[in-house]
């Protein structure tokens, strides 16, 4: 209790970090006047970030949590740009202020010295994750919000747990293992990403891929660096989560594979545990932050559109795609410092496959629907309006960050030289010209797509989840039941005891006068008779 | 004023609002401003009493002797000051509510109404700041008399029988089990006074030290203790605004206070801890997990909540059942944390209500749209009651899993993780149902012209939520101040 | 105190004679506008002296007194000592309320021209009663016992004014009675025999001397005499009957009175003629008396339960706390017959208390069924609130009589390690909750009818309803006189010093 109290005192000596962004959130979803609600993001964005950079005050962040903590704005920026609160989509304003809380708390989460501190803030994220993706208004989606808050819920538990068995000791080792674990969609726990990430709304999912994994990934690297199980864990996610991408024809849903499989990469780099290789796993994260968030604007104005492209949006999926594994964009960097590790660490097979799931993301996440849905002569009419200028500056403002990490990289970690030794930049150059050759030509129609293909790998499935809590309703019936028969028998009981006593009572109490000298002599004989008896 | 001044004025206050509210009957608004004044004065005065305690300035008063060594005595302590503080912070907030709610509904019979509502508090203000444990019974047997007309107050059919079963509960319990262990610790330990380490220790053992524990436990019927739990759901039957005064100020937190006293200061922490408490607490665990899933059964949502604090309040059973000092930390502050958490619910059950004329969860479909700060409360009041950070009933339940790991009790440690996984489950729905759903999903019938005029939800039925879902994320942050405040005597060590 | 040392000196007599001889002067005055003046008057007067009485022996003195100048043994002897004087007090306060309330309580179902002969029947039934807890002389017991019972069948017939069956109550309290007066007097004789005297000091020196089987034959007849007064089980059955149609302010006065004095004598026979507290003879009766109790506290309160009309619902009530009592004193022992005393008080004051409010409501309404009471709360709203505290009282709430009497018995039961007393006592209160509550719905709950007589309690019962009422409270919560004075006769009647 003390470690709790301690931590927590020290952190909250002061306002969280990023709570103008939480303040914004919570003002925006108490007034429903969509106007202001985005204009007072815009309020809480900047002011969080003053508050976070600039202010006197501010936190002491090391670079690379800075430019995660950066980051997690420039997600929050575009996050309002592409959202609709105002014309159309109503639940995007749950969206908009549930997300500007989860950025924020996110920011709070980076700024966090304690596990305890991070563990509350990850709570406030899924809390947040969870109701952005009810918001998604069908069924499936609040469903899946559901299974998607109790599983980050016992995640929460088991963190919690961890703190109280006290950090150092092998069960809470454990329990931290798995909490943080399931945050991350480590398998078999990986399911609700793809559920909760495909089920959201378009903005939804903009603010979901942003936050909860990645901070999940930041208490690995405070808290569990190191620990080797995790280098399996992280390769098996990496290739399991890039497979169903190749046959999966729902953009979101592919990205959402994606992610499965670039958090896996990451997850390999906390397992390695050597300080390069933790670099190269915030580098990863900041960069997925940001590229992961540009496909996802990107997917979601293609959605938004309907079938048809509109124009321009293929440029805007071509800077994505390139913000995926473009030496000097966001994505290259944490990947090639990431597999240097594990050349280090003799492992360099494993980095083979990390090159190779990244070129396919490369390829399956941007190429092949730059390819296949923003040609100008793609099939079905071509969609006669243009992108909205929202929606460019969204992306832009993201690639700005891209280019941002690419060129301010040294600066942030002495590793990132890895980024540009020449041998893993010819891997990758080779990897990038297979996939393009792939999924350029006609070859890629050898990997047919289908809506939900794959679908049996995301385990475990939301229904369980929600299905275990249904299960909870007939026990809850069987106990309703027995409480009832209990009242019941209890009642019958005390119904039947107070008539017999009723009766016994009237039996001794009416008749006529002559039964009560009767009786008056009956107790005298009784009396007399115990005298002398 | 002095500390004894200070305490008769929170107990008096609150009777002196009764009468008043008799005499100013007849004027509604007047009537009404008594109430409020009453509550404010009764806040300062508790705030007062807070503010100024010295542990070590503490004398008792005694007020009469009912029978030689049964006395009405009052003593402030820290525990107590807290439920006080409770109660006096939440009964204007309720007032506020109550006169929203019972004007909309043009509510008969308000003055009886705020008039018992008032004496109710005075009630719970003597239980609070009872300096032994016949002045606790005295104020504890008043609550349920005075909180009877309150329960009846719709006179229907329903509400008499639901005002019978709530009576009979409450007086058997207090009358049977609960006046004979008291008059049982009164022989054996010669006195009923609150001492901190207890007054049992050495006089029974620890045998029948088990048995008068469960004699408390279920004699105090108002903590709600499995099975003797009916009388909660039946006492629904009650307008809204008093369901909230009695799930979350007056009756069940009057219980469970009731517990945590007579486990610090009648039996002592240790004594419970070193076994006595050990069967009360697989009662105690079942009972919230049992209580749980009858929750989720339920589709009228006060009686959902209903059950949800039965189990809320078991957990205040076992943190006295476990008998370590971090566990009853974890019951003080539940005591705290769940009032906020789950007035707020009822509130906001209520304005639902009050808002569509629906009670029904599965009625609720999509009207979460229209009042959203609404639905943000009741979203904060289930996450606190559920646990979660940054609300602050995450602190009972993060120091009850600590004393359960202390004591090595793996599956209780169990029980509780699961107890808020369940409470997600059972309180969620009722945001997503309001919020996250179509108003017609799946109510082919829905007529659209059955839908509701506007501005139906009263500005004051609005206002205390709000004002309470925030309390529950300042408490997150105030909880170790409150722990601080009752640590000395609970003997918990440790703190920055 | 405030009389001269004249009347002091005879007030041991005086408090039985001047109502005695105050009866046929009542009886004989035409205009009940006089009558009832003078019956109050004396009813203070035997207040007065029943309080100098109380005064005289609160520190453990006894006064003698030889009626005639004759000394004991051979003459009659009134002896009071604390205990006697407690109860004087007891009886000549309930006859001053009664005869305060009397006048406009009977005055619907009565002629004028009756009435006087009614405050009359008062006046004898107190004097009678007072005659039985000051007299020394067991043979005089007897003879007042009687005066009392035939004044109480009296009051009782009077009440064929309202309803006739108050006629068929009398006349089979008549016949019980004399039963019961019977075997008393049979019992009497027994002792008498072999004893060669009546003054109960001096029967209790020779008892001892005395043949084991007359003695125990005596005892016997005694305590089935008593007990048929005292309505124990299952010799109660006058009771109930006896309470529902007689006038309700003479139920009033019966409920605080007629057992009560039957539950002195159980006192006075076995700790001074037996010297055997709890026993009369070498008979344990004690024994018997707490599994009694307990059957006409359950039995009682369930009939209660089903009663459909006040007056007869508070009667079962009666037997219930006869019950009680009962049950405290077969516990025995100084905090016994503490107990009992405390209970026998309270009662008096709760039961007397409720009473009152059912006159006044009988008054103003003509009917005390249940189901007529509908909208009480509101149309009388004062005489309900007599009516809650009253009932809470019953029930034992905390801070009214009620519980001091219930706490006091349990604690001895617990004392005394008896968990089957305790746990029945406390049982038997869940059924006083119901019937309670019966009241409390039927008053507050139902719907009252457009056609209920308005107004609020007539100004007559203000003061007896209000006292009674207070009583209730106060003793609730400063119960020191009642529990300092029950405990100075327990000491004095168990010859222990305090």
């Amino acid at each position: 209790m003390t470690d709790m109290f301690q931590a927590l005192a020290f952190d909250f000596a002061h306002l969280p970090a990023g709570w103008p962004l939480m303040l914004a959130g919570a003002l925006s979803a108490a007034f429903a006047l969509p106007i202001a609600a985005r204009n007072i993001g815009w309020v809480g964005l900047i002011a969080s970030l003053w508050f976070l950079f600039l202010d006197g005050a501010a936190p002491v962040l090391s670079p690379l949590d800075g430019a995660l903590a950066l980051a997690f704005h420039l997600v929050a920026a575009a996050g309002l740009l592409f959202a609709r609160p105002v014309d159309g989509a109503p639940q995007d304003r749950a969206a908009v202020s549930c997300g500007l809380i989860a950025a924020g708390a996110g920011a709070a989460a980076i700024a966090s010295t304690s596990l305890p501190a991070l563990m509350i803030w990850t709570e406030v994220i899924a809390i947040a994750s969870a109701l952005i993706i009810m918001a998604g208004g069908t069924i499936e989606a609040v469903r899946g919000g559901l299974a998607y808050l109790l599983l980050q819920v016992l995640a929460g538990v088991l963190l919690l747990l961890g703190i109280v068995y006290g950090l150092g000791t092998e069960t809470a080792g454990v329990l931290i293992l798995i909490g943080l674990g399931i945050k991350a969609a480590l398998p078999p726990v990986h399911g609700w990403l793809i559920k909760g990430y495909s089920t959201a709304s378009p903005t939804g999912s903009i603010f979901l891929s942003a936050f909860a994994t990645k901070i999940a990934i930041l208490g690995m690297v405070r808290f569990l660096p190191g620990t080797e199980v995790l280098i399996w864990f992280g390769l098996a996610m990496a290739v399991g989560g890039v497979l169903p991408t190749l046959f999966e024809a729902n953009w979101r849903r592919l990205l959402a594979w994606a992610v499965v499989s670039q958090l896996g990469v990451m997850v390999v780099g906390v397992g390695l545990g050597t300080e390069e290789a933790l670099a190269g796993v915030v580098l990863l994260a900041i960069g997925h932050v940001i590229y992961a968030t540009m496909l996802f604007v990107v997917a979601g104005v293609m959605e938004r559109a309907g079938k048809a492209a509109p124009r321009g949006l293929g440029l805007l999926v071509f800077v994505s795609m390139l913000s995926i594994g473009l030496p000097g964009l966001a994505g290259y960097a944490g990947k090639a410092v990431i597999g240097e590790a594990l050349i280090h660490h003799g492992m360099a097979w494993a980095d083979y496959v990390i090159v190779a799931v990244g070129a396919l993301v490369f390829a399956t996440a941007g190429l092949r629907p730059l390819v296949e849905r923003c040609r100008p002569s793609g099939p079905g009419a071509t969609n006669p309006t243009a992108v909205s200028g929202r929606d460019v500056a969204a992306t832009l403002i993201l690639l700005a960050g891209s280019i941002g990490v690419g060129a301010f990289g040294f600066r942030l970690s002495g590793h990132f030289e890895a980024a540009f030794h020449v041998g893993p930049l010819v891997v990758q150059a080779v990897a990038l010209a297979a996939v393009i050759v792939f999924m350029a030509t006609g070859l890629r129609r050898l990997l047919p797509q289908g809506q939900g293909a794959l679908d049996f790998l995301a385990v475990p499935w939301g229904r369980w989840v929600t299905g275990t809590l249904d299960l909870a309703i007939p026990l809850g019936n069987i106990f309703v039941r027995l409480g009832e028969e209990f009242v019941a028998m209890f009642g019958q009981a005390g119904r039947l005891g107070g008539r017999a006593v009723l009766g016994l009572a009237r039996f001794v109490t009416y008749g006529g006068v002559g039964d009560g000298v009767l009786w008056t002599l009956a107790l005298l004989t009784v009396v007399l008779i115990v005298s002398f008896g | 004023m002095t500390q004894h001044q200070l305490m008769l004025a929170a107990i008096l206050l609150p009777f002196a609002t009764a009468l008043l509210i008799l005499v100013t009957g007849r004027w509604q608004n007047l009537r009404e401003a008594v109430t409020l004044v009453g509550a404010a004065g009764l806040a300062i005065v508790v705030f007062k009493l807070i503010a100024g305690f010295d542990a070590a300035a503490a004398a008792p008063l005694v007020l009469a002797e009912i029978l030689p060594g049964f006395k009405v005595m009052l003593r402030a302590e820290p525990i107590g000051l807290v439920f006080a503080g409770v109660a006096a912070g939440l009964w204007g907030l309720n007032s506020l509510y109550s006169i929203g709610y019972m004007r909309a509904e043009h509510a008969p019979r308000q003055t009886r109404f705020y008039a018992c509502f008032a004496v109710a508090l005075g009630c719970a203000m003597a239980i609070a700041l009872s300096g032994n444990l016949a002045t606790l019974f005295v104020a504890y047997e008043a609550l349920t008399f005075a909180t009877y007309p309150l329960v009846v107050h719709w006179q229907s059919e329903g509400a008499i029988q639901g005002a019978r079963r709530y009576l009979a509960y409450l007086v058997a319990t207090s009358l049977v089990p609960f006046l004979g262990a008291i008059v049982w610790t009164w022989i054996a330990a010669g006195t009923l006074d609150f001492t901190p380490g207890g007054i049992l220790d050495g006089r029974l053992d620890d045998g029948l030290l088990a048995v008068l524990l469960f004699m408390f436990a279920y004699g105090v019927g108002k903590a709600a203790l499995m099975p003797l739990h009916g009388w909660l759901p039946s006492a629904m039957v009650a307008p809204t605004p008093v369901s909230a005064l009695l799930h979350a100020v007056a009756v069940v937190k009057a219980g469970v206070f009731t517990l945590l006293k007579i486990a610090v200061y009648i039996f002592g922490i240790e004594v419970i801890g070193r076994g006595v408490g050990d069967l009360l607490v697989v009662v105690a665990a079942a009972s919230v997990i049992v209580a749980s899933l009858m929750a989720m059964t339920k589709d009228d949502l006060k009686a959902r909540l209903a059950y949800s604090t039965v189990a809320q309040l078991a957990m205040v059973t076992l943190a006295v059942a476990l008998g370590e000092p971090i566990a009853i930390a974890a019951g003080v502050l539940q005591l705290v944390m769940h009032a906020w958490g789950k007035i707020t619910l009822f509130f906001g059950a209520g304005a639902i209500q009050l808002a569509t004329h629906k009670k029904r969860l599965s009625e609720i479909a999509g009207i979460g749209a229209e009042v959203p700060l609404l639905m943000v409360a009741i979203l904060f009041g289930a996450l606190s009651v559920a646990g979660l950070p940054p609300f602050g009933g995450m602190w009972p339940k993060f120091l009850l899993i600590e004393a359960a790991v202390d004591k090595d009790m793996t599956v209780l440690v169990v029980c509780l993780g699961l107890s808020t996984l369940l409470t997600l489950g059972y309180l969620v729905p009722i945001v997503i149902q309001a919020f996250f759903r179509a108003p017609h999903d799946d109510d082919p019938h829905h007529l659209p012209e059955k839908h509701h005029e506007e501005g139906d939800l009263p500005i004051l039925a609005l206002i205390p939520p709000v004002v309470t879902a925030a309390g529950c994320v300042v408490l997150f942050v105030a909880a170790p101040s409150i722990l601080a405040f009752v640590a000395p005597v609970i003997g918990l060590g440790g703190l920055p | 105190m405030i009389l001269p040392d004249a009347i002091l000196a005879h007030a041991a007599v005086l408090v039985v004679v001047l109502p005695l001889l105050a009866a046929p002067i009542v009886a004989l005055i035409r205009d009940h506008r006089i009558a009832a003046p003078l019956a109050i008057l004396i009813a203070l007067a035997s207040v007065v002296l029943a309080l100098e009485l109380v005064n005289a022996t609160w520190g453990g003195e006894t006064i003698s007194y030889a009626l005639g100048n004759w000394q004991a043994p051979i003459g009659i002897e009134y002896r009071v000592d604390l205990l006697s004087a407690a109860m004087a007090l007891l009886l000549t306060v309930s006859g001053s309320l009664a005869a305060l309330m009397m006048s406009t309580a009977i005055a619907p179902e009565m002629a004028p021209g009756d009435r006087p002969r009614l405050y009359a029947a008062l006046l004898l039934c107190m004097s009678g009663l007072t005659g039985i807890v000051v007299t020394g002389d067991l043979f005089n017991v007897f003879v007042f016992l009687e005066i009392s019972s035939l004044a109480t069948y009296v009051l009782i017939a009077s009440g064929s004014g309202r309803d006739r069956r108050a006629l068929t109550a009398a006349f089979d309290y008549l016949i019980l009675g004399a039963t019961g007066a019977t075997f008393f007097v049979i019992g009497i004789a027994f002792l008498y025999v072999v004893t060669g005297t009546l003054n109960m000091a001096d029967l209790g020196e020779r008892i001892s001397d005395a043949g084991r089987r007359a003695v125990i034959v005596g005892s016997s007849f005694l305590f089935v005499g008593i007990a048929l007064k005292a309505a124990m089980l299952p010799l109660h059955r006058w009771l109930p009957n006896a309470y529902a149609y007689a006038p309700t302010v003479m139920a009033t006065f019966l409920a605080m009175t007629a057992t009560k004095v039957s539950i002195y004598l159980m006192i006075r026979l076995t700790d001074v003629v037996f010297h055997t507290p709890g026993e009369l003879g070498r008979v344990n009766f004690a024994a018997l008396m707490p599994p009694v109790g307990l059957a006409m506290l359950v039995f009682g309160s369930a009939i209660a339960v089903t009663a459909k009309d006040l007056k007869r619902l508070l009667a079962f009530s009666s037997i219930a706390n006869l019950g009680l009592m009962l049950v405290a004193l077969g516990l025995g022992g100084v905090a016994g017959i503490a107990a009992a005393m405390i209970n026998l008080f309270n009662h008096a004051i709760i039961k007397g208390g409720m009473f009152a409010t059912a006159t006044a409501i009988v008054h103003r309404r003509g009917s005390a069924r249940l189901d007529a009471m509908a909208g009480l709360s509101r149309q009388m709203p004062v005489a309900f609130i007599f009516l809650v505290i009253g009932g809470l009282a019953l029930i034992g709430v905390p801070l009214t009589a009620g519980f001091v009497s219930k706490l006091s018995v349990v604690r001895v039961a617990f004392d005394l390690g008896d968990w089957t007393v305790a746990g029945g006592i406390l049982l038997s209160s869940l059924i006083t909750v119901a019937y309670v509550w019966r009241i409390f719905e039927a008053t507050m709950l139902a719907e009252p009818r457009s056609d209920a007589p308005k107004g609020d309690m007539h100004p007559a019962f203000w003061l007896p309803v209000g006292l009674l009422g207070a009583g209730t409270i106060v003793f609730g919560i400063w119960s020191a006189p009642v529990i300092e004075l029950s405990t100075r006769i327990a000491h004095q009647m168990a010859g222990v010093t305090p």
